[in-house]
C-alpha cells in the first residue's frame, strides 16, 4: 500500500513552484514593467507640467493641458497646445527636470508662457503683495484700535457729567429708533 | 427715425449738462427755481435715452443693415429674443445699456426723493448728472451705436450704403442667460452710483447724522443684489455654453465684476457701525467711493482691452477715456473728503475685541485683502509690461492660492460676527454661543474624512459651512423660542414672527445661508473627474457610476444654425437613467461653429457632456464626460442669496400695542425680575441688533 502524502504538503509544493514561476516570470519581465510604470507616471507628469504653461495660440488664456478651443472646429487642445504637449512629453521622457522644461518654454515664448508669475526678480512682488498688504492693515488696525480704547478710556475718566453733545446725540438716535 | 436716436443722445448729452449747471447754480444762489429745473433736466436725460435704446432696438427688430452696429451684430434669421439682446452684444450697444440703465436709476432716485432732503438732492442731482455727462459724452462722440454704413460709388463719392443681411449675433452669446446676464451685471455696476451720489453729496453739503445711509440702504442692497445675480448667471454661463465644464477661469473681466462686489459686501456690513455705534464714518464714506471707482474700473477693462480676456471686447482708445473719468473721480472724492474730513469725526470708540463691531471689522479688512489680491492680480501684468517690459501671466493657480485661505477665513467670520454681541461680549457667552455650532463642524468634518473627503481646503470648508449653518439656526430657534413661550405659539410660526420683526437682521442670515451654500458648491472642484473618448455607435464611456452608451448621431438645421447632435443613453448599475443629447451648432451667418452641454444636475453631482466634434486625426465623433460634483448647490445657494437679499429689503412688521389694565404686571416688569434664559435672550437680542 502506497501512502499519499498529506494533501496540503502536496499543494504546498504546488504553490512553491507556482510561486517561484511567478517570481521568475516578474524578473524576466522586470524591465517593461518599470518602463510602462515610468511612462504612466511621467504622462501624468506631462499633463501637470502642461497645467503650468499657458498655450501660446493667441486665441485662448488657456493653459496647454486645458486647452479648449470655444467656436473652433473642435472642443479640445488646439494645434499649439497639442504641439506643446507633445514637447513636454518628449522631456518628460527623456528625464529632463521640470525647471529645465519650463526654462525651454520660457527661451521659445517668453516669461508669459508661464501661467504664473515666477517668484523671483520683479515678479516676486506678485506673490509677497498680497500677504504683505493685509498684514500692514492688520497692524494698522491693531494700533487704530488701541489708540481708539486710550480715548474712549480717557473720556470715561475726564468725568460723569453728560455733556450736551451726548444728550443730543442720544435725541437723534432715539429719533433714529421711530424712524426704523 | 433713422437720426431720431443720436438726436436723442445728443439732446440727452445737453439735458446732462444743463443739470450739472443749473444744480450748481442753485445750490449756490440757493434759488429752488434752480434746483427743480437741474431736478427736471435730470429726469428728461431719462426719457431721451430711452428714446435712443427704443430706436435701435427698432432698428434691430426692422433688420435695418444700414446702421453699422445693426448689420455687426444681426442677421435676418436671428429668434426675435436675440435681436432684443443683440443691443449690448457689443461695445457701442454695451455703453448705450450702461447710460440707460444709469438714467433709470438716476430717474427714479431723484423722483422718489423729490420732496425730501431739500438740502441733500441738489447735490446727488449734480454728482448723478456729472456721471451720466461722461457716459452720453462716450455715446455720442467716442463709440456711437447709431453710425451708420457707407461705401465709395465709382466716382470715389462716399454714399450711404446697406447690408443685405448682417453678420449674426455671436453665437456665444445665443443662449437665454445672455439675454439677462449682461443687464443684470450692468444693473449692480450702475446701481452703485446711487449710493456714492448720496455719499458724496453728504460730504459736499455737510449733511448732518447719518440719513444718507438710510436713504441709500435699500439702494445698495438692489445694486449688490443685480451684482450677485449677474456674478452667478455669467458663471452659468460659463458652465453650460463654453463646455469647459467650469464655472470660473479668473478672467480678468470676471474678476473685475468681483471686485465692487467685495467692497459692496465690506460696505454693507461696516454702515452698521456707523448706524448703530456712530462709527466708522470716514470708512464708509472711501467704500462707497471704492466701490464705484471698481465700478467705472470694471467697465473699462472689458470695454478697452487693457489685459487679456477671452471676454475682452476690443483694443480700443476708449481706456484712455476711462482713466481720465477714474482719476476725475478720485481727485473730486478726495478733495471733498480732505475739505470736509472733520465732519467725519467718529461719536463712539471700540470698546472690546471681542465684539460686534470688531468682527465688523475684520470682516473689512479680509474683504479688502480678497479685493486687493484679485485687484493686484488682475493688473499685475499691465504693471509687470510697465516696470520691467516683458507681460507676465497670472492665471487661476495664483488666485486660487491667495484667495481660498481668505475666502475661508471670512467664512468663519460670517459664522463668529453674528453671535458676538455689540460693545463686549464675555467669555461665558462665547462658549456658550460657538460650543455647539463648532463641535457640530467638526464632527461634520470627521464624518467626512472617513467617506472620503481628503482635500483639506475642502474640509474646512465643510466644517466652517456646518459651523455657520448651526449659528445661523442657533440664532433663529433662540429667538422663536423666545416669541413662541409668549405667544404661545408653535415654533415655525415663531421663527416668521421673527423675521419679520428684524428683517434685516434674519434676511442677512438668510443671505449668509445662501452663501455657506455657494462655499460647499465650490468645494466640489478638488472631486471633478473627465474622460475624453472617441465614440463611434454602439460605443460606450464609463465615468463614475455612469456608462454612456453613445446610440447615434444626427444633424438637425434651421435658418440660424446646422447642428450635429449625440444621442446617448446613460445607465447606472446597469439601469438606464436617461438620454442626453450634446450638440454642436455651426451659425451660418458668422460661420462659427458652437458647444450646446448636455448637463444632467443633481444635489451630488452633474454629468456634464461636451460633444467636441469629430477627431481632428480621423474624424471620429468625440465625446468629452466630466463628472462634477455640488454644483447644483451654487446656483441654489445664489437663489437663497436674493431671497434673503429681498427680505433684508422689506420693512420690519410693528408690534401692535394693546392696552391693558394697570394692575396686570408689564412684560418688562416681569422680564426685569425673571432670571430665566428666555428674558436673558429677548434682552441679548434687543441689545444685539
Amino acid at each position: 500500500m502506497i501512502r499519499r502524502r498529506p494533501a496540503r504538503f502536496r499543494s504546498s509544493g504546488l504553490n512553491s513552484l507556482l510561486i517561484a514561476f511567478a517570481a521568475l516570470s516578474v524578473a524576466m519581465q522586470a524591465p517593461f514593467l518599470v518602463s510602462s510604470a515610468v511612462y504612466a507616471q511621467q504622462t501624468e507628469r506631462g499633463k501637470e507640467l502642461g497645467r503650468r504653461v499657458k498655450c501660446m495660440c493667441g486665441g485662448c488664456e488657456d493653459s496647454a493641458t486645458g486647452c479648449n478651443h470655444t467656436g473652433g472646429s473642435f472642443s479640445g487642445p488646439c494645434d499649439t497646445a497639442k504641439g506643446m504637449q507633445k514637447e513636454i512629453n518628449e522631456r518628460v521622457n527623456r528625464n529632463e527636470s521640470d525647471d529645465l522644461t519650463l526654462q525651454a518654454f520660457v527661451q521659445e515664448y517668453g516669461p508669459t508662457v508661464l501661467i504664473v508669475p515666477p517668484a523671483k526678480g520683479f515678479n516676486l512682488a506678485a506673490w509677497i503683495t498680497p500677504v504683505v498688504m493685509p498684514i500692514f492693515a492688520l497692524i494698522l488696525v491693531w494700533f487704530l484700535v488701541r489708540r481708539w480704547r486710550k480715548r474712549a478710556t480717557l473720556a470715561t475718566a475726564s468725568g460723569p457729567g453728560v455733556s450736551s453733545e451726548f444728550l443730543s446725540r442720544a435725541q437723534r438716535e432715539a429719533g433714529k429708533e421711530d424712524h426704523e | 427715425m433713422d437720426i431720431l436716436g443720436s438726436f436723442a443722445l445728443l439732446l440727452a448729452l445737453l439735458a446732462a449738462v444743463y443739470a450739472i449747471g443749473a444744480g450748481l447754480a442753485g445750490i449756490l444762489t440757493r434759488k429752488t427755481l434752480l434746483t427743480k429745473s437741474a431736478r427736471n433736466a435730470g429726469l428728461a436725460v431719462f426719457i431721451l435715452v430711452t428714446i435712443a435704446v427704443g430706436c435701435l432696438e427698432y432698428y434691430f427688430f426692422s433688420d435695418n443693415f444700414s446702421m453699422a452696429y445693426v448689420a455687426a451684430h444681426s442677421n435676418r434669421a436671428l429668434p426675435f429674443y436675440y435681436k432684443f439682446a443683440a443691443l449690448w452684444a457689443g461695445q457701442e450697444g454695451s455703453l448705450l445699456l450702461w447710460t440707460w440703465l444709469l438714467s433709470t436709476y438716476a430717474f427714479f432716485a431723484l423722483l422718489v426723493n423729490r420732496n425730501k432732503h431739500p438740502e441733500l438732492m441738489p447735490y446727488v442731482g449734480v454728482v448723478l448728472a456729472g456721471v451720466q455727462t461722461f457716459f452720453l459724452t462716450l455715446n455720442n462722440f467716442v463709440a456711437s451705436p447709431f453710425a451708420v454704413l457707407a461705401g465709395a460709388d465709382p466716382s470715389g463719392v462716399m454714399r450711404l450704403s446697406a447690408l443685405s443681411d448682417g453678420h449674426g449675433l455671436n453665437p456665444l452669446l445665443q443662449y437665454p442667460e445672455m439675454v439677462i446676464h449682461p443687464p443684470m451685471l450692468y444693473l449692480g455696476y450702475t446701481g452703485f452710483t446711487v449710493p456714492f451720489a448720496f455719499a458724496l453729496a453728504a460730504l459736499l453739503g455737510r449733511y448732518p447724522g447719518e440719513k444718507w445711509i438710510h436713504v441709500t440702504r435699500r439702494w445698495t442692497m438692489i445694486a449688490w443684489c443685480f451684482q450677485s445675480v449677474g456674478i452667478l448667471l455669467g458663471a452659468h454661463w460659463a458652465y453650460a455654453v463654453l463646455g469647459w465644464g467650469g464655472y470660473w477661469a479668473w478672467d480678468p473681466v470676471e474678476n473685475a465684476s468681483l471686485l465692487p462686489w467685495i467692497t459692496g459686501t465690506a460696505f454693507l456690513h461696516s454702515v452698521m457701525m456707523q448706524e448703530k455705534r456712530g462709527m466708522m464714518k470716514v470708512w464708509n464714506i472711501w467704500l462707497v467711493f471704492t466701490t464705484f471707482m471698481l465700478c467705472i474700473l470694471g467697465t473699462m477693462l472689458t470695454r478697452s482691452g487693457i489685459v487679456s480676456s477671452v471676454h475682452a471686447f476690443a483694443q480700443s482708445s476708449i481706456g484712455d477715456w476711462f482713466v481720465g473719468f477714474l482719476l476725475l473721480v478720485f481727485v473730486v472724492c478726495f478733495a471733498s473728503y480732505w475739505k470736509n474730513r472733520d465732519y467725519l469725526r467718529s461719536d463712539n470708540q471700540l470698546d472690546s475685541l471681542v465684539s460686534r463691531e470688531s468682527s465688523f471689522l475684520f470682516n473689512n479688512l479680509i474683504l479688502l485683502a480678497a479685493c486687493f489680491a484679485v485687484l493686484w492680480g488682475t493688473l499685475f501684468p499691465v504693471l509687470s509690461e510697465w516696470v520691467v517690459g516683458s507681460k507676465i501671466s497670472v492665471g487661476p493657480p495664483f488666485f486660487n492660492k491667495v484667495n481660498i485661505p481668505i475666502a475661508l477665513f471670512l467664512l468663519l467670520l460670517t459664522g463668529v460676527g453674528p453671535l458676538l454681541a455689540w460693545r463686549k461680549t464675555s467669555l461665558d457667552a462665547l462658549k456658550r454661543n460657538f460650543a455647539w455650532p463648532l463641535l457640530g463642524g467638526l464632527l461634520a468634518g470627521v464624518v467626512a474624512w472617513i467617506f472620503g473627503f481628503r482635500d483639506i481646503y475642502s474640509l474646512l470648508c465643510l466644517i466652517l459651512g456646518v459651523f455657520v449653518t448651526l449659528t445661523i439656526l442657533s440664532e433663529f430657534f433662540r429667538g422663536a423660542r423666545v416669541i413662541a413661550a409668549r405667544d404661545g405659539s408653535n415654533l415655525i410660526s415663531a421663527v416668521g414672527e421673527l423675521t419679520m420683526r428684524n428683517t434685516r437682521r434674519y434676511g442677512g442670515y438668510v443671505v449668509h445661508f445662501g452663501m455657506v451654500l455657494i462655499f460647499i458648491g465650490i468645494a466640489g472642484v478638488p472631486f471633478n473627474k473627465d474622460v475624453q473618448k472617441e465614440m463611434a455607435i454602439g460605443q460606450t464611456l464609463n465615468i463614475g457610476p455612469y456608462s454612456i452608451l453613445c446610440q447615434n448621431f444626427d444633424r438637425v438645421a434651421n435658418a440660424n444654425y446646422d447642428s450635429e447632435r449625440a444621442t446617448l443613453e446613460v445607465f447606472r448599475n446597469g439601469k438606464s437613467e436617461m438620454m442626453l443629447y450634446p450638440e454642436r451648432r455651426f451659425f451660418l451667418a458668422s460661420q462659427v461653429t458652437e458647444t450646446m452641454v448636455a448637463v444632467q444636475s443633481s444635489p451630488l453631482r452633474d454629468l456634464y457632456i461636451v460633444y467636441a466634434g469629430r477627431s481632428p486625426e480621423n474624424g471620429q465623433p468625440v465625446i468629452h464626460a466630466y463628472l462634477n460634483p455640488l454644483v447644483k448647490w451654487i446656483w441654489f445657494g445664489g437663489i437663497v442669496v436674493v431671497l434673503g437679499t429681498g427680505l433684508a429689503m422689506l420693512p420690519n412688521r410693528r408690534t401692535a400695542l394693546v392696552l391693558r389694565p394697570v394692575s396686570e404686571q408689564s412684560w418688562g416688569e416681569r422680564v426685569s425680575v425673571s432670571t430665566s434664559p428666555i428674558a436673558a435672550i429677548a434682552q441679548r437680542g434687543d441689545a444685539s441688533d
